[in-house]
C-alpha cells in the first residue's frame, strides 16, 4: 500500500510556512524539519523560516520541555519573528510534553501558537485545517463592516504549492479594481492574518473550510467553496461570485479575458485540436483535481479517464492501476507521479503539491488569462518533448 | 546464570522482595546483580545504603558515567532511572537503560540477575525485560487483594505475548502476606488457574519497614528473625525451581469471580 495523502505535519507546514514574518519551530525529530523544507526549497531557497528542537533520546525519556524552551529562546533571538508556530510531531505528542505550560513561560508578544501535528493523528488535510483554525484567535474584529471595494480572502493555498505566488498575484489582479484581494492563506503577513476578519467574502479553494465556517459565525463573513480556478471557466466562476455577493458586473472583463485567451491559444490551434478526445489522468488535492478536470474536459475537449482526489484515496496504487489499465496519454499530478509517467512513457504535467523536481522563477501562473496560456504551453511542450508513442502529437 | 524478573502491582513489595532475595542469595556465596527498572530508582537503596546514580543519568551526561555499584555482600546494583513524575517517557527510558547495560556487558559474570520492574506491563518499555533475551523467568509478587491479583493476571497476559516468540516463562508467584485480610487459599487458587504455583510467602513483619528506614534489608538488619529466614527459604526455592511455563491468563470476569468466591 502507498499512501496518497501526506503527513499531518506537512499540512501544517503548508498552512503556516507562508506567513512571511512568522517562524515554524518543529518540536520533533530532525526528519520532520528536513522533509518539509525539502518540498519548500525549490520554490524559494532564500526563504527558510523554520527550525527544529531535534528531539533526542534524552528528550524522549526525560521530556523535551527544556529543549523546547531553549529552542523558543533561540528562535526569538535569531529570527525576531512576528509570530512563532510551535508545531509538535509524533514523538513529542506520544511522550506528552506539556507544550502550553512551556509557552506560558514567555511573554504574550510575539505570539507563540501551538499546533499539534502528530502524523498518527491526522492527514495532511487535517493538519492544514487545524492550522488555519489556530490562526483565528489572532484575527481582530473589524471596526468597519463594509469595505469598498470589497476585500476577498483566499483560503486553501499551500506555502509550497507549485506557482502559488504567481497564481495569487493573478487572482488579485483578476478581481481588481471592483474588488481587492484580502488575506491570501498561506502567503501573507501576520498583520494580514489579523486583518482577515475585515474581509467581505472568503473564497475557499478546497481547503480551509473550518476556518471559513468559524469566520462566518464570528465575524459574519460569508464563504464560497470553489475548485482551483484553472482556465477561463475558473476565472468566470470568480466573476460570477463577485456578481452574486456584491453585484459587481464583470461581463466586459470576461469578454476581454476570453478574447485574449483565444488569441493566445490561436497561435497553436492545430496542436490544440490534437488534444481533443485525448485521454488524460489527473491526481491532486480535491480542489485541484476537479478544477483541472473541468479545464481539460470543458475547455480543451480532452477525456479524463482516471481521476483521484488525494484526500479520498486510500491507496495510491489503486489510482496507478487505474491509469495503467487506461489509455492515458497525459498525466497531471505532483513530482511523485514521475515514476508512473516514465513507466508508461507519457508526459507528466506538474500541478499538484509537492513539486520538487522543477522550479518556477518567472511570473508564470497557471490561472487567469496568462495562466491558461502557460498551462497550455506546459501541456503542449510536455507532449512534444515526449518520445513515447502515447505522448506524441502526431499519430 | 539465572535471570529473573520480578513484576507485580505498584506498591506491592517488589523492591523489598528483590533486595532481600538478593541479600539472601549473596549470603549463599552467589554473585548477584539487581537492576531496578523503575524511574523512582529506589530498588537498590536497601542494598547500597544510598541512592545511586542511574544508567540514564550517565547516558545523558548527568553523572560521572559509572552505572554499576557494589552493595551488601558485593551485590552489583544498577538503577535504570527515568523522568520526573508526569513528564517524559519512562518506558523509553527502560529500553535505553537496558540497551546501555547490555552494551557494557556488566552482568556477564553474575550467577543471578534480578530485575525489579515497575508496576504493570503498561507499555512496550516496561515489557523490555520480558523480551530481547534479557530475562528467562518471571515471578509475580501479589497479596490476596483483588487489585493485586488483577494486576498479576494482567502481567500474565504480557508474559504470554512474549512467551510465544521468546524464552520468557512464568516461574511462580510470591505471596506477600501483608494484606489486612490474608487469604492463602485465594492466592493458591489463582496460581493454579493461571498454570503456576506459589513458591513462597513473606509474612507481615514490622521489622521490614524498620530496616528499610535504616536503608538496609531485613536479612542484613535482623538476620535471625523469622522473616529473614522466610526470605532465605524463598531464595533457595527460587534457585532450585525448574518449573517454568506459559501462563493461562484469566478473563477479567474470572478474576472477579475467583476473588468473590
Amino acid at each position: 500500500m502507498r499512501t496518497a495523502d501526506g503527513c499531518k505535519l506537512f499540512g501544517v507546514h503548508q498552512a503556516l510556512a507562508g506567513i512571511k514574518d512568522g517562524v515554524i519551530l518543529f518540536h520533533s525529530v530532525v526528519g520532520c524539519n528536513f522533509g518539509s523544507m525539502a518540498f519548500h526549497l525549490p520554490h524559494d531557497m532564500r526563504d527558510i523560516r523554520q527550525t527544529c528542537t531535534v528531539i533526542s533520546d534524552s528528550d524522549v525519556v526525560f521530556s523535551g520541555e527544556a529543549s523546547l524552551e531553549r529552542a523558543i529562546r533561540h528562535t526569538l533571538e535569531q529570527f525576531s519573528p512576528s509570530v512563532v508556530f510551535v508545531v509538535t510531531g509524533c514523538v513529542s505528542e506520544m511522550v506528552g510534553d506539556d507544550i502550553r505550560s512551556v509557552l506560558s513561560r514567555f511573554p504574550s508578544s510575539p505570539p507563540l501558537l501551538y499546533v499539534e501535528a502528530a502524523g498518527f493523528r491526522g492527514s495532511l488535510l487535517q493538519g492544514y485545517e487545524a492550522s488555519l483554525l489556530a490562526l483565528l484567535p489572532l484575527m481582530e474584529p473589524p471596526r468597519k463592516k463594509q469595505q469598498n471595494p470589497p476585500r476577498i480572502n483566499l483560503l486553501g493555498l499551500g506555502s509550497s504549492d507549485y506557482r502559488m505566488e504567481e497564481d495569487i498575484q493573478t487572482l488579485g489582479a483578476l478581481m481588481e479594481p471592483q474588488a481587492e484581494l484580502g488575506t491570501a492563506f498561506s502567503s501573507c503577513t501576520l498583520s494580514e492574518v489579523r486583518a482577515a476578519a475585515s474581509a467581505s467574502l472568503n473564497l475557499v479553494v478546497g481547503r480551509g473550510i473550518q476556518l471559513a465556517r468559524e469566520m462566518e459565525k464570528r465575524f459574519g463573513i460569508p464563504y464560497e467553496e470553489i475548485d482551483y480556478p484553472y482556465g477561463v471557466l475558473g476565472s468566470q466562476e470568480i466573476f460570477h461570485l463577485l456578481q452574486k455577493h456584491f453585484g459587481i458586473s464583470c461581463g466586459e472583463k470576461l469578454t476581454l479575458l476570453k478574447e485574449r485567451a483565444a488569441n493566445q491559444a490561436g497561435r497553436i490551434y492545430p496542436y490544440l485540436q490534437a488534444l481533443y478526445g485525448r485521454p488524460a489522468a489527473v491526481i491532486g488535492s480535491e480542489a485541484r483535481s476537479r478544477g483541472m478536470k473541468r479545464f481539460l474536459e470543458e475547455e480543451l475537449g480532452m477525456v479524463v479517464v482516471a481521476m483521484a482526489c488525494r484526500e479520498k484515496l486510500s491507496d495510491l496504487e489503486l489510482f496507478y492501476q487505474q491509469v495503467r489499465q487506461s489509455e492515458t496519454a497525459l498525466l497531471f499530478g505532483s513530482s511523485f507521479e514521475q515514476d508512473l509517467a516514465e513507466e508508461l512513457g507519457i508526459p507528466l504535467i506538474r500541478c499538484d503539491y509537492p513539486v520538487f523536481d522543477q522550479v518556477c522563477i518567472t511570473p508564470s501562473p497557471y490561472v487567469g488569462t496568462d495562466g491558461t496560456a502557460y498551462l497550455l504551453e506546459s501541456i503542449v511542450n510536455g507532449i512534444m518533448g515526449n518520445r513515447g508513442p502515447k505522448g506524441a502529437l502526431y499519430q | 546464570m539465572k535471570r529473573i524478573c520480578i513484576y507485580g502491582k505498584g506498591g506491592i513489595g517488589k523492591s523489598t522482595t528483590v533486595s532481600n532475595l538478593a541479600a539472601a542469595m549473596a549470603e549463599l556465596g552467589l554473585r548477584v546483580a539487581v537492576v531496578g527498572c523503575d524511574p523512582k530508582a529506589d530498588s537498590t537503596r536497601n542494598l547500597t545504603g544510598k541512592r545511586i546514580p542511574t544508567v540514564l543519568d550517565a547516558v545523558c551526561g548527568r553523572s560521572a558515567g559509572e552505572i554499576a555499584f557494589h552493595g551488601y555482600r558485593g551485590i552489583l546494583c544498577m538503577e535504570s532511572g527515568g523522568p520526573e513524575p508526569g513528564t517524559g517517557c519512562a518506558g523509553r527510558g527502560i529500553i535505553a537503560a537496558m540497551q546501555e547495560i547490555r552494551s557494557r556487558g556488566l552482568l556477564e559474570d553474575r550467577d543471578v540477575v534480578l530485575y525489579d520492574v515497575l508496576g504493570d506491563v503498561v507499555c512496550g518499555g516496561f515489557s523490555m525485560p520480558l523480551r530481547e533475551n534479557i530475562a528467562d523467568e518471571v515471578y509475580l509478587v501479589t497479596t490476596s487483594d483483588f487489585m493485586a491479583l488483577y494486576a498479576a493476571n494482567n502481567i500474565c497476559r504480557g508474559i504470554c505475548k512474549y512467551a510465544e516468540t521468546g524464552q520468557i516463562r512464568l516461574a511462580g508467584i510470591i505471596h506477600n502476606g501483608r494484606s489486612s485480610v490474608d487469604n492463602d487459599q485465594l492466592v493458591e487458587r489463582f496460581a493454579l488457574k493461571v498454570g503456576t504455583r506459589v513458591v513462597g510467602k513473606i509474612p507481615m513483619s514490622p521489622l521490614i519497614g524498620k530496616s528499610e528506614m535504616e536503608r538496609h534489608t531485613v536479612v542484613e538488619q535482623w538476620p535471625q528473625d523469622q522473616v529473614s529466614n522466610s526470605f532465605r527459604r524463598l531464595a533457595k526455592r527460587i534457585l532450585e525451581n525448574e518449573d517454568r511455563g506459559i501462563p493461562h491468563p484469566l478473563s477479567d470476569e474470572e478474576v472477579e469471580s475467583l476473588c468473590r468466591s
